[in-house]
Order: structure tokens, then C-alpha cells, then sequence
């Protein structure tokens, strides 16, 4: 009753499911078929399978003035187009990327573009471009951390305290260069440095002892030093 | 009211509209022809925003499909919902717009533009608080790619203020459906990013592989594939059409998914994805199903989210939840390592509860289940998406191959290089939303 008809095409390069009017000539559809599979007119093979496992067509629709009517070509059969002469077409060429180098815009074109997350971010000065902004609104938090007091470093693990002495307040060359650091030396060999960053030496300590961090993080009070108990552990 | 209107544009954009009213239909208790069937409930006025009503009491459906040749709109016409849509809102051309951008954009497409443009002016006339529009369509068909960036520039035009969003079939990683999909995809992509306000994307070949594996469909046809599709586009859709207290709008989440203009590509995610004959042996529970939004067999974009950064996750639950069950799911969530957000995100998380269950279709892959959850995730691992098709597209254009069929369409080549150059530019602002955070733990501790 219905004049058209649901079938998969296969092709090397493609797999898609298409509707066909069963009126249109095996020319007409050869020519839809070369849009979308990329093979040339010409080259085309059209078998019709009733399943795209199968190795052995139902038949093959090689006269190109018949209607695919003809052919009684049945809903969700398959066509398999071949490239008969893949020299002449790119049937094939179109999947590996190895050989071609991919576009990249560089930072500098990226950064002339208008309509960025980049240019978004620096027109309404949010993101990275916010701290210059935002700080002479707020005055800077007056930081009370003497050099010398105990403090607990904030942790994301709960349970465990990075507890040490604060060695050094103040302005560093390493990071933004903006703002203050706190320079703390830990109880313990959990830090970064032995108070020195990038050839700079802020205070000394042993190595891996000393650390710098945002003076939010960096907790001042009674922190006695903690012992860490071995006789609990079975030994 | 806040009246949605839905374009469905070319044949995947009118067989995803077939498979979205169908379901829409089952779940407002109406029938194929648009009545509200007799002893079925109806608590709810929320879906007049997607239906409008007749005197006769029939609901029609704020809908319009365009396709530039007869055939996918010809099956809608003849098929068991021929009369829920008004016969005025399926718009067909005689001319196939050939899987070419440049035809449906351009040639054929301009033929069409207009009337499509006056029948939207009147379905828009017809709402008294037009919301926005839901422009559905594919990237690598001509029509899709081609009409549908048309339509949107219009819109755009014509109705600024209001939303405009998508819902887009991505081209298979793996097997193409159309040689060229890589140049109309980048085409429509750069052609509608200023436009549209967010874009859902689905990839056939993540929804294939979902159809096969665990829905144990051995050959998925575009229609196990759509009536998947809907699944998802009801979920999203439903704070919409259904009232409710825990019911979170659509714009609130879009607020949340949506941190730059340009960045509007959320990942959507759907649980459980059970056949019928597996459903009765799963327990379901809110907790099972929000940890399987959270593997990648349950995406409907094929990307890694585990390689990348989280701005925002927005859970959409419906039917049976218990907003405890959903809150103590997420603190689970929350404390799994591979789930990384950018630090610049303040909440991460955000959930709405629609109490309405998904429907079960008839004759459908997807078990009857009381709860379902769609995830809508902004991850910057989306980016490997558009990182894959700009490839392919580079490796086709450097060949040239078969760009003459763009130019024969009046195309200049010149917008194949500046569309690549923006698509370029978006994955570098898919970097620049994750360096903030890079920049952040470097700061740290030194």
C-alpha cells in the first residue's frame, strides 16, 4: 500500500537508516546515494541484503532506468553500496585523522575574539580578572597571625592536623605576587619547602617541614604539639 | 501562562516530535486524537503550556514541523496521530535539501523561511505568556543543519527576549549517517551558537549502543532510538508541564547549566535504562539510580566526564522519590573522587522532584517503572565531542572533499574557515572555564 520504504544503507565510510520512494529509478537513487555515502555515481554497486550480517545478496540493483519497486525491496532490508573503483573516489580516506594536523587557534587569536568565555570573563571582570577588582572594595582583612604562634593548617581530610609555628607574614615573588602568604613549619615532614621557594628563602627549616599558604587557611591558638602515641598501634 | 512552543525541523527533528507527543499524549491522559480519555486522572492544569484547547474540548499540540521534502511529515499525516496536530502547523517543501548545510540554509531553505515564520507569529499569538521555544533538529542532515540555523538566526530576530532552546542529534562518533555530517555540523553549530540558549545534544551512537546493551533491541531503528530520545525530552520538559511543589522550573536549572553564553551544552544522563523483562528484577531504588547517572554507559553524549570538570549537575527526579533518599544520594556522590567541580562553582548540585512518573509506551524498550531520573551535567569533558568533529572536519576539508557541493549552493568557502575558527575558539573557552580552577590549586600551596 505505502509507496515508499524503510531500509538501512551501508556503505564503507557510512550506516544510517533512509526512507525511499519505491517509484524513484535505480539512477535517481544513485545519485541520493552518492550525497550521503560520498561514493561517485559511477563507482556505485547497490546489493540488497536482508541483513547486513549477510554475505550473499538477495540480488543486485544494476539497471538503472528500473524502479527500486522492481527490485521488491522490503522494509529494513539493507542496501550495501560497494566502490567499485576506490582509486577514483575518497571511499576510505575520511576516517583517519593521523595524517592531518588538527586546527588550533592560538592564544593570541583567541584572545582578539570578541565573543569568548575569555572576553565574557574579562568585560564583566569575573573569574581570574575579578581579584584586582574586588579587593579595594573590601579593605584587606586585618591579619593577625604573629610570627611565632601555633597554628592548625585547614584540611580537607577530616581527623588529621597539620599543626606547626608560623615563621613568616607577608608579600612573597612566588604566585600572583599579590597578597599576603603565611610561611608555617610543620610539626611534622608534611610541607613543601625548608622555607625557601623558587630561590627565594623566606625562613628556614628542614626540608619538606616548611609550607606556604593563604592566610584564610591558617588557624592561630592553643595547638600543642601533637605526640603521636606508637604504643597504641599492635605491634 | 508560560506557553512553550516546540519546532521540530527536518526528519530527525519531526520522528523526535512523534515520539515527544506520543509520550507527552500518555502522560497528560490524552488520546491520539487530542481528547482527555475518560477515567483517567487529571490533577494537573500545567500541560496547557505545551497543549492549547479548543472549544471542543480537543487538545492541540503548540507545535510546528518543517521539513523541506514531504516524507517524514507525509508519515505524520497518515499515522495513529494524524489528528492530534493541526494539519497548518506540518510545513513541507517538494525539494530535498540533499544532506547539504548550504541548501537547507541558503537554495532551498529561503523558499521556506517565511512561511514557517508567519505560521510561528501565529501559534505565538496564540499564547498569552509565550515562554520560549524548543527547536528540535539534527546537525548532520541538510535540513537539520541547514533550516534549523535559519530558523533559529530568525527567531533570534523576531523574538529576542524570549528562550530559545535545542535539542540536537550529534553525529555518531564512530559511523556516520551521511559523509559530510562533519561540515554541516560545524556549519550549524557556528551558525547558531549566538542564538540559542542552551543545546541538549544526543549522539545516535551513544543512544545505538544503549538500545543494544541494556535495552537488548539487536537492530534499534529510529524509532527505538527516538522513543528514547523522548524519554529524555520529557523528563527536561516536565517541570513545565506538570505543577507541583517540588518541581523545579526548567529556567532556574538553565540558570545553573549555563555559566557562559557559550558554554550551554549540557551532557544529559537517564536512569534506569531497563528492558521490561530485567525491570522486575531490579530494586530501582533513588540511590541505584542517581549512581547510574553517573556512568558513562547512561549518557547520551559519548564523552568522559571523569576527565573533566563538573560546573553544575541538575537531577531532575519523577515519579516516587522521597527528597531524603535524593539528598542522602548526592552526599554519597559528592564524596567520590572522580566527580571533580570546577572551584569557582558554589553549588554543584541542584535537584527537582516531578511527582508524575514517565509514562510507559505501549510497544516501547523501556521497562514501566515509578521513578526515573535524568541528570543534565555541565562537564567540560563535553568538549571532546566538539574536539572530534573539528578533527574530522579538518581532515575532510584539507583533501577539499566534496566542498564543490557547498559552493555550487552560492556557499563562499570562506565561511567553511571562519566556522571551523569559531569552533575552534569554543574549545578553547571549554579550557578557559576549567582554568580558573587549574590557576586555584596551583595557588594553594607552595
Amino acid at each position: 500500500m505505502s509507496s515508499t520504504v524503510h531500509v538501512f544503507v551501508i556503505s564503507p565510510d557510512t550506516r544510517s537508516e533512509r526512507r525511499f520512494d519505491l517509484h524513484l529509478t535505480i539512477e535517481q537513487l544513485k545519485n541520493k546515494l552518492e550525497l550521503f555515502t560520498g561514493i561517485p555515481v559511477q563507482n556505485q554497486n547497490i546489493l540488497l541484503l536482508n541483513n547486513e550480517k549477510d554475505t550473499e545478496p538477495v540480488t543486485t540493483l544494476n539497471e538503472d532506468s528500473r524502479p527500486i519497486g522492481y527490485y521488491g525491496v522490503q522494509d529494513w532490508q539493507v542496501l550495501k553500496v560497494i566502490d567499485t573503483n576506490p582509486a577514483t573516489s575518497l571511499t576510505g580516506q575520511l576516517h583517519d585523522t593521523s595524517g592531518v594536523e588538527k586546527f588550533e587557534l592560538s592564544e593570541e587569536a583567541y584572545a582578539q575574539r570578541h565573543d569568548t568565555v575569555l572576553a565574557y570573563k574579562q568585560r564583566n571582570k569575573i573569574g581570574r580578572f575579578a581579584e584586582k577588582d574586588a579587593e579595594p572594595e573590601k579593605p584587606v582583612p586585618a591579619i593577625n597571625l604573629p610570627v611565632g604562634s601555633r597554628c592548625e593548617v585547614e584540611t580537607s581530610e577530616e581527623g588529621f592536623h597539620k599543626r606547626g609555628t608560623v615563621r613568616f607574614v607577608g608579600p612573597t615573588q612566588f604566585g600572583n605576587g599579590e597578597g599576603t602568604w603565611v610561611g608555617i613549619e610543620y610539626d611534622e615532614p608534611m610541607g613543601k619547602n625548608d622555607g625557601s621557594v623558587q630561590g627565594v628563602q623566606y625562613f628556614s627549616c628542614k626540608p619538606n617541614f616548611g609550607v606556604f599558604v593563604r592566610p584564610d587557611r591558617v588557624q592561630i591558638g592553643d595547638f600543642p604539639v601533637e605526640e603521636i602515641d606508637f604504643d597504641d598501634e599492635e605491634m | 501562562m508560560r506557553e512553550v512552543i516546540s519546532v521540530h525541523v527536518g526528519q530527525a527533528g519531526v520522528q523526535i516530535g512523534n515520539a515527544c507527543w506520543e509520550l507527552y499524549t500518555l502522560e497528560h491522559g490524552l488520546s491520539p486524537d487530542g481528547r482527555l480519555q475518560e477515567g483517567v486522572k487529571h490533577n494537573d492544569s500545567g500541560f496547557s503550556t505545551f497543549f492549547s484547547e479548543t472549544g471542543q474540548g480537543k487538545h492541540v499540540p503548540r507545535s510546528l514541523y518543517v521539513d523541506l521534502e514531504p516524507g517524514a511529515i507525509d508519515d505524520v499525516k497518515t499515522g495513529p496521530y494524524r489528528s492530534l496536530f493541526h494539519p497548518e502547523s506540518m510545513i513541507s517543501g517538494k525539494e530535498d535539501a540533499a544532506n547539504n548545510y548550504a541548501r537547507g540554509h541558503y537554495t532551498v531553505g529561503k523558499e521556506l523561511i517565511d512561511p514557517v515564520m508567519d505560521k510561528l507569529r501565529r501559534l505565538a499569538d496564540n499564547c498569552s505568556g509565550l515562554q520560549g521555544f524548543f527547536v528540535f533538529h539534527s546537525f548532520g542532515g541538510g535540513t537539520g543543519s541547514g533550516f534549523g540555523a535559519l530558523l533559529l538566526e530568525r527567531l533570534s530576530m523576531d523574538y529576542g527576549k524570549k528562550s530559545k532552546l535545542e535539542f540536537c542529534v550529534y553525529p555518531a562518533p564512530q559511523l556516520s549517517s551521511s559523509i559530510v555530517e562533519p561540515y554541516n555540523s560545524v556549519l550549524t553549530t557556528h551558525t547558531t551558537l549566538e542564538h540559542s540558549d542552551c543545546s541538549f545534544m544526543v549522539d545516535n551512537e551513544a543512544i545505538f549502543d544503549i538500545c543494544k546493551q541494556k535495552l537488548g533491541v539487536s537492530q534499534p531503528s529510529f524509532s527505538n532510538l527516538n522513543r528514547l530520545i523522548a524519554q529524555v525530552v520529557s523528563s527536561v520538559t516536565a517541570s513545565l508541564r506538570f505543577d507541583g511543589s517540588l518541581n523545579v522550573d526548567l529556567n532556574e536549572f538553565q540558570t545553573n547549566l549555563v555559566p557562559f553564553p557559550r558554554i550551554h551544552f549540557p551532557l544529559a544522563t537517564f536512569a534506569p535504562l531497563l528492558s521490561a523483562d530485567k525491570a522486575h528484577h531490579e530494586q530501582n531504588s533513588v540511590a541505584e539510580m542517581t549512581f547510574s547517572c553517573f556512568e558513562p554507559g547512561s549518557q547520551m553524549v559519548k564523552c568522559d566526564p571523569r576527565e573533566g570538570k563538573y560546573m553544575a549537575c541538575c537531577l531532575l527526579y519523577r515519579g516516587d522519590v522521597a527528597p531524603k533518599d535524593a539528598q542522602s544520594a548526592i552526599a554519597t556522590i559528592k564524596t567520590k573522587k572522580t566527580i571533580q567541580f570546577v572551584d569557582w562553582c558554589p553549588t554543584g548540585f541542584k535537584l527537582g522532584i516531578c511527582n508524575e512518573p514517565s509514562a510507559f509506551v505501549p510497544g516501547g524498550d523501556l521497562a514501566s517503572t515509578t521513578r526515573s531520573l535524568c541528570m543534565l551535567s555541565s562537564t567540560t569533558a563535553i568538549a571532546a565531542a566538539w574536539s572530534r568533529l573539528d578533527y574530522k572536519f579538518d581532515l575532510m576539508y584539507s583533501k577539499r572533499a566534496f566542498v564543490h557541493w557547498y559552493v555550487g549552493e552560492g556557499m563562499e568557502e570562506g565561511e567553511f574557515s571562519e566556522a571551523r575558527e569559531d569552533l575552534a575558539a569554543l574549545e578553547k573557552d571549554y579550557e578557559e572555564v576549567g582554568i580558573d580552577s587549574a590557576d586555584a590549586e596551583e595557588e594553594g600551596e607552595y
